[in-house]
């Protein structure tokens, strides 16, 4: 089919850095998140959790609790036996279902597991019923580190399973032994990220109510409304055309609400078994304890490399913290499985071989954050270059440049099968470099007059976006994703985009509606978008994986494009001319070169609705202005580089952050400003990855910063503003030219900090490199010491 | 994340709260301003029966000016005192610890008083009554007493007040005339809880030499310490790079560390020496200017 | 059962008279008893800042408050800063800077901007980071939000609005 519209940088509304149509709302204070929603009667939920890392439930005592005059109701596995495993189809290696129950039967395996669900009149209440709870439990063995859980003698963690490891797979591509025998330099190096979680600063919450006609309403702080419908239908068993999912305005997901997680389901359920609404909304305790983690791996990395920094091959061991299940619905595997499959990044990697492992340990599931896999996966290579650079006595610029896959070499693929469509490496690199200062400050002392000593640091990225199918095979995961989108246009010529998509704070609602308007030739003011509700919008997938601008944005265009095909047919009868001879701006439809012959959309819409004498027969027209279309996109690889300037007090080990630059290239951008927006919080998300955050749990499995007292997540001093720049080749395979841009900010910004940290202590003995996440205080002064390094088992 | 139960009784003074707290006893606790406890409460790791509410007392902030120092009655609210010219005047090592307490929002509602009794070893006011000789005035129904505040961190978050006692008021003592203070600390965050900290305070006799010492280290054992060590190392000496160097090795006698999620016990060990040189220096300079 | 106790108070301008469980939240209280859901909860021990409202005219926690200590105060919400739908100066400086994604700190940065620019009118930009840093936000980066407040800042000086 001929691409609807050629976009080149800026037009009428694609490219235009228009306000969101969604913020006044919010600004006021009017949005609805899932706690702000009342329906009389409502009934609150708190849930009762495992205390317990690892251990058999003996004995579970309701007596105190069910005495509490109001208690309405306690809920237990006896009651609710129904669990799920991830529904992916299939992967590489051998997947071992792991079964995740929604409340724990038997056995609990990881501290915040949910054991009964209290249905009280309110919050405060069910939390006094909770407290009223005991169990008797009978403690096992209890696996924080990943590489203790696989022994072969360690406990079981689900038993009927025959190991922790879950799943496998290897693969090759080239002679990898031989580049590394020939190589002159091999580097080898473990490299430990830590544990991390969205955290959004809305945590998650759910409430159902059933309806009177037996019909569920589900409301949930989720990126997913639709496949949620579908997992409560299937998982429940209820009718999916009698479910309603709605998101409400969500506040923020960042991949981790694009799960379903066992309240997702107890709370429907306890709605039709009740027929009362019911409400949880999730506390930041719960939210740390329970909601999936993310980005802890363990990284055996190993890079062969001429004297001349040319990388000849690599080999990796990628060990995945699953964490106590394999979280629904993407499974543990996703965090490894994507590292392993994006591995050779912006370079030309010719012999690689890597090995995934994916263990169980009694800590939260890990799943989906901004950037799954390859922030973990990324920062392991690029800190062994970093180190191989030093050691070849090159800069890692140098290493960039020489391995780099050249501007015409695209489409290229990767030595691990992902075929990457169109970029500028080389461009987009210097342009970061020439931003940052990045050679005449590495040109500097680094010792300043008060005893600090400064670092610059780069790295770039190479991001798959925009997660449909084939997207979605090339990092190792045959899924099935697409979207669908309606345009419909009502008699008055307003447009309404009816989306499967959701928006949770990336201005979908303002960014659809531009690409719409553009590609009807109407007014944005006149172009609406629904999501998030399943009862008015199109079955889709939702919002993650740097997927909505393509994928959400090409199926509008596909669907808008039908919508201006069938206007301009009607217009063509209407006003007696070639439909091919006329042109839609704005809102009125003229014939080229005439613009005096003119009439408005509206007419059109109206006479096409109410006149049958005015429009063409409807055996020849049906007089509808809707389309649905469908839209499942090749991959699109969008990329970028990050530049960071850092003081470091080498006696705190405490490092200022004093200048960040981001250029990135995502194709072709729909709303520069939001693209900016993404940029900057995925930097902020990255560096507190990088220099903040880790979920810490003791030998006992008991995590020890459940409250944002001591999980750090960065503030506005944390960091200096976001310098962004664009450098735009439109992706050839996308509709639009549209690459994704969500999750590449988070990509590489922790790696140039952590080059900066290694520029910074660029004149100690070493080279130190650091080789974990995050560099805190007390990582620096290890890495300074040369004390408490990652071993090798 | 909701509260348990409790009786709520509003203090229409201290006297009152006095009152109330010998009805109420061992289950009651005072609520000021809240900024720890109700965080606690939330957690449920607090669960008092009964809470006698001071946060509404009549003149609940008020800052005088007292011929040796300045008192401040505890149900101030930290930023009053932040901004009080009289402490920023007479007492600008602790106009500058209020600055570091958490965020403005959190000042506006915590108190001085209640930062000292809540007794958090990090926490910077519990040091600077340590730094500044402070007094507390604590009162029971039955009883008036002063206690020095070296005699009041018991341990971690505990204090000699008794379950019936209110903190009424502190008097900081000025330092001497023509000193100067240094205070430095390591957070992670700017607002955060120090890992580690250290207040110095330096006056110089005619000579030159220190004619007064006084280093209070903070978040390095389960109360704030007083350095005497390093204060004795430094009297009667010619104040340098090299004898604050020297000196600040002697925190190794008062550090008892414990390791946490974001630093090890060494650690604090070792960045306190760091940041008592640094605190030592920044005390010199000012005593030089006031000289 | 503890006994209910009474409260009045005043919020954005109108007396409301309560009776509640001592242990309510004053964040609870405006959100589920007055249904001023503009005030969001986000951690429930003061640090992420999204819960900040206005108490006598100073920003403070109110998760980390008792409904019954704002007895007879007087409390601003974000609900308070519109003029019947026509966002104020401040409110319109985040939209065409685009101050915020997802929304949900908004509100809590929104009345803590408010107080800040009262008491310093004209800030530069490391004094607004360091006002923010009691707001966590995740989803901005803090950059465009620090754009906002320059840009609220400035149109009250322009509008001759600032105070001196």
């Amino acid at each position: 089919m001929k691409k609807p519209i050629e976009i080149a940088g800026v037009t009428k509304h694609i490219g235009v850095p228009r306000k969101r149509t969604e913020d006044p709302q919010i600004l006021m204070g009017q949005a609805k998140y899932v706690d702000d929603i009342k329906l009389p009667g409502t009934l609150e939920v708190a849930f009762f959790r495992s205390t317990h890392a690892h251990a058999r439930i003996k004995n579970l005592k309701l007596d105190a609790a069910k005495a509490h005059p109001d208690c309405h109701h306690i809920f237990t596995n006896n009651e609710f036996s129904a669990g799920a495993t991830t529904f992916f189809p299939g992967t590489r290696g051998t997947l071992h279902p792991v079964l995740m129950p929604f409340l724990a039967k038997d056995k609990v395996r990881f501290v915040g597991e949910i054991i009964a669900a209290v249905v009280a009149p309110s919050r405060y209440i069910a939390e006094d019923i909770v407290d009223l709870i005991e169990v008797d439990y009978e403690t096992l063995p209890a696996y924080n580190d990943v590489e203790d859980a696989m022994q072969p003698d360690a406990a079981l963690i689900h038993e009927d399973l025959e190991s922790n490891i879950y799943y496998a797979d290897s693969f090759s591509n080239g002679d990898v032994d031989k580049a590394f025998a020939e190589a002159d330099l091999v580097v080898s190096e473990k490299i430990a990220t830590g544990r991390t979680s969205a955290a959004p600063m809305e945590t998650r919450g759910v409430m159902a109510t059933w309806g009177w006609d037996d019909t569920l309403t589900v409301w949930s702080s989720t990126q997913m409304p639709y496949p949620l419908r579908t997992s409560i239908a299937v998982n429940l068993g209820i009718p999916e055309q009698t479910i309603r999912v709605v998101a409400p305005t969500v506040g923020g997901g960042f991949g981790q609400k694009a799960h379903f997680f066992p309240d997702e389901f107890i709370l429907p359920w306890i709605a039709k078994e009740i027929k009362k609404p019911v409400k949880w909304v999730e506390d930041r305790r719960e939210h740390l304890l329970s909601a999936a983690h993310a980005k802890q791996c363990t990284i055996y990395m190993s890079i062969a490399f001429n004297k001349d920094g040319t990388m000849v091959g690599m080999k990796i061991k990628n060990i995945g913290d699953s964490g106590a299940y394999s979280q629904y619905p993407w499974s543990g595997l996703i965090e490894s499985v994507a590292a392993n499959n994006g591995a050779p990044g912006a370079f030309t990697v010719p012999n690689i071989s890597f090995e995934t492992v994916i263990c169980l340990t009694n800590k939260m599931s890990t799943g989906a954050y901004r950037g799954v896999g390859w922030s973990a996966g990324c920062y392991a290579r690029e800190m062994v270059m970093t180190k191989a650079a030093r050691l070849l006595n090159l800069d890692i610029v140098d290493i960039y440049r020489k391995n780099f896959i050249r501007h015409d070499e695209f489409p290229y693929t990767t030595s691990t099968n992902q075929t990457y469509d169109s970029g500028d490496y080389h461009k987009v690199l210097e342009k970061c470099l020439e931003l940052s200062d990045y050679a005449s400050t590495k040109k500097q002392s680094r010792a300043t007059e008060d005893g600090k000593l400064k670092g610059v640091g780069i790295a770039f990225f190479v991001e798959q976006t925009n997660w449909g199918s084939r997207s979605a095979e090339e990092s190792g995961f045959p899924a099935t994703l697409h979207d669908t989108t309606t345009v419909e246009m009502d008699p008055t010529g307003k447009v309404t985009v009816r989306s499967g998509q959701f928006s949770h704070g990336q201005g979908l609602k303002t960014t659809l509606a531009q690409v719409a308007a553009e590609t009807l030739g109407v007014p944005f003011e006149d172009v609406v978008v629904l999501d998030g509700d399943t009862a008015t919008g199109a079955y889709g997938m939702g919002t993650f994986a740097s997927r909505s601008a393509v994928i959400g944005g090409g199926s509008v265009i596909r669907a808008a494009t039908d919508v201006r095909n069938k206007l301009l047919t009607i217009a063509a009868h209407v006003m007696e001319a070639n439909a091919a001879d006329l042109e839609i701006d704005e809102g009125k439809i003229y014939v080229k070169g005439s613009p005096d012959r003119s009439m408005t959309v509206a007419e059109i819409a109206y006479i096409t609705f109410y006149d049958r004498f005015a429009r063409p027969d409807e055996d020849e027209v049906e007089p509808t202005l809707s389309a649905t279309r469908h839209y499942d996109p090749p991959a699109a690889y969008a990329n970028g580089s990050h530049a960071v300037h850092i003081e470091l007090d080498p006696l705190t080990g405490k490092l200022d952050i004093k200048r960040i630059v981001a250029v990135e290239d995502c194709g072709n951008m729909i709303n520069p400003k939001v693209v900016d927006g993404q940029m900057r919080g995925g930097a902020s998300q990255g560096l507190g990855m990088g220099l903040l955050e880790s979920l810490e749990y003791d030998e006992s499995g008991q995590l020890k910063n459940a409250s944002f007292m001591d999980f750090l997540i960065p503030n506005a001093t944390t960091l200096p503003d976001i310098e962004c720049a664009h450098i735009v080749t439109p992706s050839p395979y996308t509709e639009g030219g549209f690459k994704g841009a969500g999750e590449a900010a988070m990509l590489s910004v922790h790696i140039a900090l952590s080059n900066a940290l290694a520029d910074a202590l660029s004149e100690y003995d070493g080279p130190l490199v650091p080789m974990v996440t995050p560099i805190g205080p007390q990582q620096v002064m290890d890495l300074i010491n040369n004390v408490n390094q990652p071993q090798a088992r | 994340m909701k509260p348990a139960n409790f009786e709520y009784f509003r203090a229409t003074s201290l006297d009152h709260a006095c009152e109330l707290l010998r009805a109420h006893g061992d289950d009651a606790k005072i609520l000021a301003g809240g900024q720890s406890l109700i965080a606690a409460m939330n957690y449920r790791l607090a669960r008092p029966q009964f809470l006698i509410d001071i946060s509404n007392i009549d003149s609940p902030s008020e800052i005088t000016d007292e011929s040796d120092g300045v008192r401040i009655k505890a149900t101030t609210t930290q930023a009053i005192a932040e901004h009080d010219p009289v402490v920023r005047r007479r007492l600008p090592v602790l106009a500058n610890a209020l600055e570091h307490i958490a965020h403005f929002q959190i000042r506006n509602k915590g108190t001085v008083g209640g930062s000292i009794v809540n007794a958090d070893p990090a926490s910077e006011l519990p040091a600077m009554s340590l730094l500044l000789d402070a007094e507390f005035e604590i009162q029971s129904a039955s009883d008036k007493q002063v206690m020095a505040a070296e005699d009041f961190f018991i341990t971690y978050m505990t204090t000699a007040l008794q379950s019936d006692e209110v903190l009424i008021s502190i008097l900081f003592k000025a330092p001497p005339e023509n000193s100067g203070w240094g205070l430095h600390e390591v957070a992670r965050r700017a607002g955060d809880f120090a890992l580690v900290g250290s207040a110095a305070i330096i006056a110089l006799d005619d000579g030159g030499k220190c004619s007064f010492a006084r280093v209070v280290l903070f978040g390095v054992a389960s109360t704030p310490v007083r350095a005497t060590e390093v204060e004795d190392a430094l009297l009667g000496q010619s104040c340098s790079d090299a004898l604050f160097a020297e000196a600040a090795k002697k925190v190794s006698e008062v550090v008892d560390a414990e390791s946490d999620v974001h630093v090890t016990d060494e650690y604090r060990g070792n960045v306190a020496e760091v940041l008592t040189v640094r605190a030592l220096a920044d005390a010199l300079s000012r005593a030089q200017a006031a000289s | 059962m503890v006994d209910k106790k009474k409260i009045s108070l005043n919020v954005n301008g109108v007396t409301y008279d309560r009776e509640i469980e001592p242990r309510t939240l004053l964040s609870d209280f405006i959100r589920h008893h007055l249904d001023l859901t503009g005030t969001h909860v986000g951690c429930e021990h003061g640090i992420c800042g999204s819960c900040t409202i206005l108490m006598d005219g100073l920003p403070v926690r109110s998760c980390l408050t008792f409904a019954l200590q704002a007895e007879g105060k007087a409390i601003e919400t974000v609900e308070s800063l519109d003029t019947n739908g026509e966002l104020s100066p401040l409110q319109n400086a985040f939209w065409e800077n685009q101050g915020l994604q997802c929304g949900f700190c908004t509100p809590g940065i929104l009345m803590s901007m408010k107080a800040f620019l009262k008491h310093n009118p004209k800030p530069n930009r490391d004094e607004i980071r360091e006002a923010l840093s009691g707001n966590l936000c995740r989803c901005t980066g803090y950059h465009d939000i620090v754009d906002s407040v320059v840009a609220a800042a400035e149109a009250a000086i322009s509008s001759g609005t600032a105070k001196a």
